[in-house]
């Protein structure tokens, strides 16, 4: 008896230790990948200036300077200029910043969660719960994703949960497909099937023994979803669809200076530089985490 | 299986997913707080609108559906309707009908949509399979960099990055409206780069896959010149399954459009629909909604066919999915 | 097409990988005389394949020549412009692959891929091109060729599309045939088929290498054979006297396990243990850490082909070997 209970936990701490290997050396691989590092360091920058807005951003996003409406750049006390309300260009990106990462990472939490509940139990339990969820699936994906997220928001306004939680809604479909179909590869190894003949619960089984193997893909997918929703958060408050105003988005800056680009071009240019670096830094590193990740080597 | 049988299959999937997406959307703007005359009067003020013409047109709402019946007639109603495509007038626009504007919207937005498509394949062939054939080169790297960009941006954040350059920088080109060629070329540019780059990374790794492939290298072993190897054995093989992602791809520029109107300012149907969403629309929300899926399965089911008839080995199959499955899991093939 | 021998001589073959330079194929010298057929044996990854591509100058990318010369009727085809290469593929040298499912375009008919080298080559016009294609695919035993020659490969049967496959690579009427393993992919009465129609395109003349890990193949099919080992020749001579009495003890190996009853179609795994890894080629033979006989110097001293019989027929390397004749 003591050998036979002793069988999963072993199998379970080989496969620990071969996870722990694999991860080193996708980090060694991230690691060695210049632009994608770079662009690690990048994206930390902006999400360690998303969590400190307030003290990095001089003013609150929505403090008006009478004195000064649409400064241009370089402005005393307004390094950024101002828009037309006089509000201080800079302030605002940071805090559209912090927008932009709140709604982003959230939304992907939010779909994370649901694609994992959804895959884990798609795969796990199979028949009827298999067919049916699947067919949600089959639903959404016949449903474009944009406008689904649009739709979502007018039913749910424009707070900004209810912005991460329809860009979060409209985009699982993937990540639970992925989730099932990795559930399903993983379920029929043996040390899963150890486990459940020593009468290891269903739930125990997805968390200690599935979930794992799931998660280098799941990573990837992930950090290319992130940027996407970055995207899409911006898009929303484009289309006037977004964060209600006056808490300041990217997307509504963009709009806003679109409107004033002879008078004031610096309110367009600013928001989409750092938004298209900022979009490029979070694919990059998706891209390297892909490649890390990827030991098929496309490129032999 | 014939392909009638096929294709009639695949009708009904398309005409169930289509109720689904109808039922789904009705159900979720029936919770939605807050109506159009609500909507109006926040944001245009009352005294402009006059609480009374927007009351009215609720009401006409109301008399169409009938307000004090259960959800699922009304949404019955409205399926009735939509099914001999008539969606009843629009509250925005009060003159018309949603099917008109639908009928004024879709062709500028599919004008734009296939300009840009078709601009995206004739890039986009030519970039990846010549990264692929120079694999690792100059050449690839800088294709790939620009396969990168395109996933990246999102295409309104292109047409600011053109309308900076063009409008502001060069002075040329206008940044709104739509009237005549010159406002067409900056919203079609913003549209190219994504699907470019979804293009050029499928045609290059299908042609990597297929370079590899042993036909390729029996053909040259037969003496064939390497131009003629890649265009007339790897090229044809490796753009069959290019078929495949440009339904998804033409159904993701349709939605690209709502955001690459709405920043041009262009009246497509992107636009109304935006709208439609931004002042609580329900019968434009809902008939957009709905024309845009259908849009969607069209094209997959279109592109389905096409490469049905492109393959002769799904040719002979007699069905796409079937094809699929036994690609998928070939050890499940009956022998 | 006058008939002529292939001649390859020292033939050096090295992949440029991103840290090192592997070679692949080392010093191989062989020679297929009109009308003969050579046999090419070895394990797995021993560099039979990479051999043939080098011969007709199909390596990957990352593969180059590193030495030696193929000559054919003459001309050393490593010596010769892309452009002047191309004439001798397909052409004067024919290539059937190990598997015909692969090897044909599986979205191109037969017509287009059996008329196609002859275009090509502008051997003849379209028409004719048809009618020699129609000939050769009756030649080859495929039945109703008129009416075969519109169809997709994936509409043939294995053994039909083997044959096909053959055809395409007969219809230029080449002076030397190369065939990768060209009966793994098919059962045993095919197997047979095939071989006797490659048998009569032998006694029309053309000289066959066949690469194979089926000993009955060769024996049946071939008149000589070579031995390969970790890209090197450590065996040659007529396929009859090495299987009567191998002299290698790598060859013996190799033949004692395949000739068992029922061992047909095992791929060669002989000795135990696994073939080297090219990277880390051991010293001297090669062979030594499996072979049973080894001694010390074995792994000290690169072991050259020397001559085995009298008539100089044969050759090994393997110094205990040579010390016993
Ligand atoms: N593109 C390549 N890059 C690096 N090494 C290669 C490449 N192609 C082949 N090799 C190496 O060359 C060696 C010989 O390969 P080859 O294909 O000639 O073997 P083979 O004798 O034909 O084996 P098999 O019987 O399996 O066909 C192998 O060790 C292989 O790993
Ligand atoms: S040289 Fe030595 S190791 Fe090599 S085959 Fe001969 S006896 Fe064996
Ligand atoms: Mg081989």
């Amino acid at each position: 008896m003591a050998t036979l209970t002793e069988e999963p936990a072993a199998a379970a701490g080989v496969t620990a230790e071969r996870a722990r290997s694999h991860w080193s050396r996708a980090w060694a691989r991230f690691r060695a990948n210049r632009l994608a590092f770079v662009s690690l360091i990048f994206c930390a920058l902006l999400i360690v200036t998303a969590l400190a807005a307030p003290w990095i951003a001089p003013y609150h996003f929505s403090e008006t300077d009478p004195d000064a409406r649409l400064a241009p750049l370089l402005t005393d006390g307004h390094l950024l200029g101002t828009d037309l309300l006089g509000r201080d260009i800079f302030s605002r990106l940071v805090y559209g910043l912090r927008t932009a990462l709140f709604v982003a990472f959230g939304a992907e939490l939010a779909s994370l969660v649901v694609a994992i509940l959804i895959g884990l139990s798609a795969g796990y339990i199979g028949g009827r719960v298999d067919q049916g969820l699947m067919g949600i699936t089959d639903v959404m994906y016949a449903f474009p994703s944009y406008i689904f997220a649009i739709v979502l928001v007018t039913v749910m306004g424009r707070s900004i949960w209810a912005v991460m939680l329809a860009i979060g809604i409209s985009s699982w479909v993937t990540q639970a497909r992925l989730v099932r179909a990795q559930v399903l590869t993983v379920k029929e190894r043996e040390y899963v099937e150890a486990a459940r003949s020593m009468g290891a619960s269903g739930v125990t089984i997805s968390l200690r023994y599935i979930l794992p193997n799931a998660i280098g893909p799941l990573l990837v997918t992930t950090s290319f979803a992130i940027p996407a929703a970055i995207g899409a958060e911006a898009g929303l408050a484009l289309l006037g669809l977004g964060v209600q105003p006056p808490t300041p988005s990217w997307g509504s800056m963009i709009s806003e200076g679109t409107s004033y680009i002879l008078a004031a071009p610096h309110l367009l240019f600013l928001p989409a530089t750092l938004f298209a670096l900022t979009l490029l830094a979070f694919t990059w590193v998706g891209d390297g985490i892909r490649d890390a990740f990827d030991t098929s080597g496309e490129d032999r | 299986m014939s392909f009638m049988t096929y294709l009639g299959k695949r009708v009904v999937r398309m005409v169930l997913s289509l109720i689904a997406v109808s039922a789904i959307t009705f159900t979720l703007l029936q919770m939605a707080p807050g109506n159009f005359a609500d909507i109006q009067r926040i944001s245009a003020g009352a005294a402009q609108f006059g609480g009374a013409g927007t009351e009215d047109m609720v009401h006409a709402f109301a008399s169409r559906y009938g307000d004090d019946i259960p959800a699922w007639r009304q949404y019955l109603i409205f399926m009735k309707g939509a099914a001999t495509w008539d969606f009843g007038p629009s509250y925005k626009y009060p003159t018309q009908d949603v099917q008109d504007i639908i009928a004024q919207g879709f062709p500028i937005s599919a004008t734009i949509a296939l300009i840009a498509v078709a601009l995206s394949l004739m890039i986009a062939i030519p970039i990846g399979v010549y990264a692929a054939v120079r694999q690792n080169s100059a050449a690839d790297h800088g294709t790939m960099f620009l396969i990168t960009l395109g996933t990246a941006l999102p295409n309104y954040l292109t047409g600011v990055i053109l309308v900076l350059f063009f409008t502001l920088t060069l002075g040329v080109l206008p940044s709104s409206g739509w009237d005549g060629p010159q406002h067409m070329i900056m919203p079609v540019l913003a549209l190219v780069l994504g699907p470019t780059a979804v293009l050029a990374r499928y045609v290059r790794s299908s042609m990597l896959e297929t370079l590899r492939e042993e036909y390729v290298v029996a053909a040259l072993a037969k003496g064939g010149p390497r131009a003629t190897v890649i265009t007339r054995h790897a090229l044809g093989n490796s753009l069959i399954p290019i078929v495949t992602v440009l339904g998804p791809l033409l159904a993701a520029l349709m939605t690209g459009t709502v955001f690459v109107e709405a920043l041009f300012r262009i009246p497509g149907l992107g636009l109304y629909f935006a709208q439609a969403a931004a002042s609580r629309d329900m019968p434009l929300l809902m008939g957009t909604a709905l024309f845009f899926a259908l849009i969607l399965m069209t094209m997959n089911l279109i592109v389905d066919l096409v490469y049905g008839y492109l393959d002769p080995r799904i040719r002979a199959a007699g069905g796409v999915n079937r094809w699929r499955r036994s690609q998928k899991n070939p050890q499940q093939q009956p022998a | 097409m006058s008939a002529s021998s292939l001649e390859v001589e020292g033939l050096r073959t090295e992949f440029v990988l991103r840290d090192r330079v592997l070679r692949v194929v080392d010093d191989v010298s062989f020679t297929v005389k009109p009308g003969r057929a050579l046999a090419i044996v070895g394990e797995s990854g021993s560099g039979k394949s990479v051999t043939m591509r080098s011969v007709m100058r199909l390596l990957p990318k990352t593969g180059r020549v590193a030495g030696g010369r193929a000559r054919l009727g003459g001309t050393d085809l490593l010596g010769l412009s892309e452009r002047q290469m191309r004439k001798v593929r397909g052409r004067d040298i024919g290539m059937v692959f190990q598997n015909a499912m692969e090897a044909l375009n599986p979205t191109l008919t037969l017509e287009r891929q059996l008329t196609e080298h002859l275009l090509w080559h502008g051997v003849c016009d379209r028409a004719e091109a048809k009618r020699r294609a129609i000939q050769t695919l009756g030649d080859v035993g495929i039945p109703e060729p008129e009416q075969r020659i519109r169809t997709y490969p994936f509409q043939l049967s294995g053994g039909m599309r083997q044959r096909a496959m053959i055809a395409t690579a007969m219809v230029t009427q080449p002076s030397v045939l190369i065939a990768d393993e060209p009966t793994t992919a098919v059962d045993v009465t095919v197997q047979r088929q095939l071989l006797d129609l490659l048998a009569q395109l032998k006694a029309r003349g053309t000289g066959v290498i066949m690469i194979t890990h089926d000993l009955g193949v060769a024996r049946y099919f071939c008149d000589d054979a070579i031995v390969m080992y970790a890209g090197r020749v450590v065996e040659r001579g007529p396929i009859r006297q090495l299987l009567e009495r191998p002299a290698h003890p790598y060859t013996a190996g190799l033949f004692s396990s395949t000739l068992e009853v029922g061992a047909r179609h095992r791929p060669l795994q002989p000795v135990p243990g696994a073939p080297p890894d090219l990277a880390h080629r051991p010293p001297g033979c090669a062979f030594h850490p499996r072979c049973g006989q080894a001694e010390q110097r074995c792994g000290q001293e690169e072991q050259p082909l020397l001559p085995w019989s009298e008539d100089g027929q044969r050759e090994v390397a393997c110094w205990k070997a040579v010390q016993h004749v």
